[in-house]
């Protein structure tokens, strides 16, 4: 079309442009598959290669071996995502038709407080949940944080102290009978 | 499909893994590159100083948000009118004219959008910073988000950490707010309802 046509200055500009984009979006993906075909030696290898002749899609066919319930996340990772976008759009079209079309009381008002939502991060709204239930019954994985706390550990070593001296005396005492023993036997 | 949506359909906390691999001092493509074509002498880790890794984390959410922003932004664009475009056209409009008269002001309402929730997730984001570098070094990246959950999940002082989660929401309910009154203004310059 005469409205859309570009001189070559421009077109040049254009492709830099793009080219440029492309290169930064696509970036950590690119890094991402080079990392995937290198064998783990080449990871931590200097100087820096690009290319390889050692590298492989090994890890791609490895994963399927190591990993045996790897379909199985597969298909978990399909179901949610589809679930989800199914029932967000239930719930999402005929709101956004609501506030698109039709008036109703305090409807600025419940639409920032959609955008309220946004303003509490996910990592922000483990809070609740965690304050008030068991947390160690919910989350297995996390452990009690390890303060310092130098006047109890001062004080579990002086207690045990005697004891090990003791247990050392003893273990050293049997020790010491046992390599004899055969000596007596004799 | 456009690289863009490529790079939506990556998981941030894989995309962030991906850049903390270039990031890499010793093994990362950024630092081998700039080793290989002599910009630097020895290895550089981006994430091990607090200016670097600060801007390390800017520009990895710039990724983040990029293809997100830019999706939004093709859909409103190719929501509007062609013909609007040819009229101007045939009127002797020039391509910045109608970028500036035809494009901007249709897509007003996209932008606006886009610009708060961008800024809220920015302000919002913690993936980022806590792959990188949890806050460090010496607190360089700690954001209000990463101060906040080292209080209340790292530390269990789960009223202090909840606080500070309050106090993101009115420092953001502010932030919406004014940025919502300079805006009406901005699209009543447009014309936009």
């Amino acid at each position: 079309m005469l409205m859309d046509r570009y001189t070559l200055l421009q077109k040049i500009g254009i492709y830099i442009g793009i080219a440029l984009f492309v290169t930064f979006i696509l970036l950590p993906f690119v890094e991402m598959f080079r990392t995937s075909l290198s064998p783990m030696s080449h990871l931590f290898q200097q100087p820096y290669e690009i290319w390889n002749e050692e590298f492989s899609f090994a890890a791609y066919s490895a994963m399927w071996e190591k990993v045996p319930l790897l379909g199985r996340y597969i298909w978990n990772s399909i179901f949610i995502a589809t679930t989800v976008t199914a029932l967000t759009m239930v719930f999402v079209i005929p709101a956004a038709y609501a506030y698109a079309r039709l008036e109703f009381p305090f409807k600025a008002l419940s639409l920032g407080s959609f955008l309220s939502v946004n303003m509490f991060t996910g990592a922000v709204l483990l809070i609740p949940p965690y304050g008030k239930a068991p947390i160690f019954l919910l989350v297995r994985q996390i452990k009690p944080p390890k303060r310092l706390d130098l006047a109890r550990d001062a004080e579990r070593a002086k207690a045990a102290t005697p004891g090990s001296i003791v247990r050392n005396w003893v273990d050293g005492k049997m020790e010491k009978d046992r390599l004899e023993q055969p000596k007596r036997d004799q | 499909m456009p690289p863009f949506r490529a790079g939506r359909c990556f998981p941030i906390a894989i995309g962030c893994i991906g850049w903390l691999w270039l990031y890499n001092g010793q093994f990362g493509f950024l630092s081998g590159m700039a080793q290989r074509f002599g910009i630097i002498d020895g290895p550089m880790e981006f994430l091990a100083y607090r200016n670097s890794a600060f801007y390390a984390a800017i520009v990895t959410d710039v990724w983040v948000g990029t293809a997100m922003v830019s999706l939004f932004f093709l859909a409103a664009m190719q929501g509007v009118s062609r013909d609007l475009y040819e009229a101007a056209w045939v009127d002797g409009a020039g391509r910045w004219y109608r970028f500036r008269r035809i494009t901007i002001p249709q897509i007003m309402p996209v932008i606006v959008s886009m610009a708060l929730l961008s800024a809220i997730w920015t302000f919002n984001s913690f993936e980022i910073i806590w792959i990188f570098t949890q806050g460090g070094p010496r607190g360089g990246t700690t954001t209000m988000i990463i101060d906040t959950y080292k209080t209340a999940i790292g530390n269990f002082k789960f009223g202090e950490g909840a606080a500070r989660a309050v106090v993101i929401v009115v420092l953001l309910g502010v932030f919406s707010l004014l940025y919502l009154q300079v805006l009406n203004r901005v699209n009543k310059f447009y014309g936009v309802k």
